[in-house]
């Protein structure tokens, strides 16, 4: 199976800047206003739940496997809008995609919340997902993408 | 509007003129009153107290004393020893449970919490209870976020021991009637533990007139530093408790096999004293009393009436606890369908306003609201109505961010 690469629902939204704007970007709210992927999932081999202890956000992230390659996936959640707009790209990213490929694009989010490495050199591959660099400029919000990140590692580590 | 106590009064927000702080009930800011007199103790007066045979440790022994005494004297109680420093409010539950509850519950008894308390005391009594195996029974709310008398009423059966509840809620605001849960409780045979830490920064307290059994505050939330605290009890319930902590300073006579123990507070305070906090706080005690508490009460009564009908005129928010400001203290929370507490928190701090947003540490009351978290904003001494124009202002700002993206632009 070879999946296409996701484009972008705005192309060229992903860049920095300053203020409350830069993330709350169109592009995460368009994700948090229409997310993709929501669940439940029919059929998913292993379902995740995971909690942030800080805010009461929960998350459920349901997968589908089909040996190394994640089948289909989908979400549940109450949580905020970065919350729900990484859980709605990432899993637009992933679906389609082997398990290891998932934890490189999820390594690679995390490098950009860290600013450990800048966007456009390991980035050009995470579509939408750029734009959760701007999160980096909000320390308290990064756990509302780790949630995300997080909840689909676990599912990933689960034997299937 | 003027504030009750002058900005200047508070060096972070001289500071930083552009802070709107709204999150008071989670920490007071400092007076410079509270400042000088940690500085004041370390600078002249620093040694162990209770020690040393020397006038430095004496001075030290001393101006502890004295701070016990004005913060009993500031909360109404007329037997300072009955006044026990612990870090905080959290500190203070645990105490009650491990020195009161452990020694006077067993597998049968119940304990009666409510729907709107503090995980401080939530926690604390479900595990308790988990314990020695006795029942935990919850308190509902009315649908204005007010304890439930009746709800109470049928709870207080059988051999209930132990009766907790917040003084003021510190996710609605809502002011309890502590008299009449007091005569309810004992009426049942059960001792009453409140937990004034969002009262004691706003109302004036006497714990003594109030009735209860144990009281406990944080010092931080009355601009005293962190770390510092109370639990005051009734010396016959003080009396009754075992101590839970061993060590230095709580001990009498130590033999090889057994030991006899020291005479309140000292019982229950082991270890060398936190002695420059409570001197702190001691200190914020005095800043609030030079303010009246009256006047307190009244300036926030004042600025939460014009942040509830500011609040309230805004189109599908809803806000919790109870909507006359005489029924509550100065934490309004509140939420939208279409804007999550946290988005809000972060777009409201863009404009420089601090509110907190999540569950309040008290999950067991969000479930029954029917929301993962709120936004809370909270006025003290130096809040403004400039603080509350701020506050609308952003809010409407995030509204329209995330009802329509041509806001971005």
């Amino acid at each position: 199976m070879a999946p296409p690469s996701p484009e972008p629902l705005v192309p060229g939204a992903a860049v920095p800047d300053a203020g409350v704007a830069s993330l709350y970007q169109e592009i995460i709210l368009s994700h948090y206003r229409a997310p993709l992927h929501r669940g439940p999932l029919v059929g998913a081999t292993v379902s995740v739940e995971q909690q942030n202890p800080l805010c009461g956000d929960t998350l459920t992230l349901q997968v589908r496997r089909d040996g190394d390659f994640i089948a289909d996936a989908a979400f549940t959640a109450r949580a905020c809008s970065i919350t729900q707009a990484t859980a709605s790209m990432l899993l637009r990213r992933v679906i389609g995609h082997s398990v290891q490929d998932a934890r490189a694009v999820v390594a690679d989010v995390e490098d950009l919340l860290e600013q450990s490495s800048p966007a456009g050199v390991r980035g050009a591959h995470l579509g939408d997902l750029r734009a959760l660099g701007s999160v980096a400029r909000f320390p308290a919000r990064k756990a509302c993408v780790r949630l995300v990140t997080s909840a689909l590692l676990e599912a990933l580590a689960t034997p299937r | 509007m003027t504030p009750l106590a002058p900005r200047h009064d508070f060096p972070l927000l001289a500071l930083d003129p552009a802070l709107h702080y709204l999150d008071s009930a989670a920490t007071a800011q400092k007076p410079q009153a509270v400042l000088d007199a940690l500085e004041h103790y370390y600078t002249h007066d620093n040694a162990n107290p209770h020690r040393g045979a020397y006038a430095l440790s004496a001075r030290a022994t001393e101006r502890y004393h004295d701070a016990r005494a004005t913060i009993a004297r500031f909360i109404g109680a007329t037997d300072a020893d009955c006044t026990l420093f612990v870090r905080g409010t959290t500190e203070a539950m645990n105490l009650v449970a491990y020195g009161w509850g452990e020694t006077n519950l067993a597998a049968g008894d119940a304990i009666v919490v409510t729907a709107m308390d503090h995980h401080a005391s939530f926690v604390t009594f479900q595990q308790l209870a988990r314990r020695v195996g006795c029942e935990f029974r919850i308190v509902e709310l009315t649908p204005d976020g007010c304890i439930d008398l009746d709800s109470l009423r049928a709870q207080l059966t059988g051999r209930v021991k132990l009766v907790a509840f917040p003084h003021v809620s510190n996710a609605l605001g809502t002011i309890n009637p502590v008299e009449e849960i007091v005569a309810m409780a004992h009426a049942a045979g059960a001792i009453v533990v409140c937990d004034g830490a969002q009262a004691v920064p706003h109302l004036a307290v006497d714990v003594e007139a109030l009735g209860v059994d144990f009281y406990a505050f944080s010092g931080h939330k009355i601009g005293g530093p962190m770390g510092i605290g109370v639990l005051w009890g009734r010396r016959a319930r003080l009396g009754e408790m075992s101590p839970w902590q061993f060590g230095g300073d709580m001990i009498e006579v130590v033999g090889d096999q057994t030991t006899t123990f020291n005479s309140l507070p000292h019982r229950f305070e082991a270890g060398t004293p936190n002695a420059a906090d409570a001197i702190g706080l001691a200190a914020a005690c005095d800043y609030l009393t030079a303010l009246g508490m009256e006047r307190v009460r009244a300036h926030e009564v004042r600025l939460t009436a014009t942040m509830l009908e500011a609040l309230q005129a805004m189109d599908g928010i809803r806000i919790f606890g109870p909507l006359d400001p005489a029924a509550r203290s100065g934490v309004v929370s509140f939420a939208f369908e279409d804007v999550h507490a946290h988005d809000l928190a972060t777009i409201l701090d863009e404009h420089g306003v601090c509110v907190r947003a999540g569950h309040h540490c008290a999950q067991p009351l969000m479930r029954r609201l029917g929301v993962p978290a709120t936004a809370r904003a909270s006025v003290w001494v130096h809040s403004t109505t400039d603080d509350v124009a701020a506050l609308v202002a952003a809010v409407q700002h995030a509204r329209t961010l995330f009802s329509d993206g041509a806001a971005l632009a």
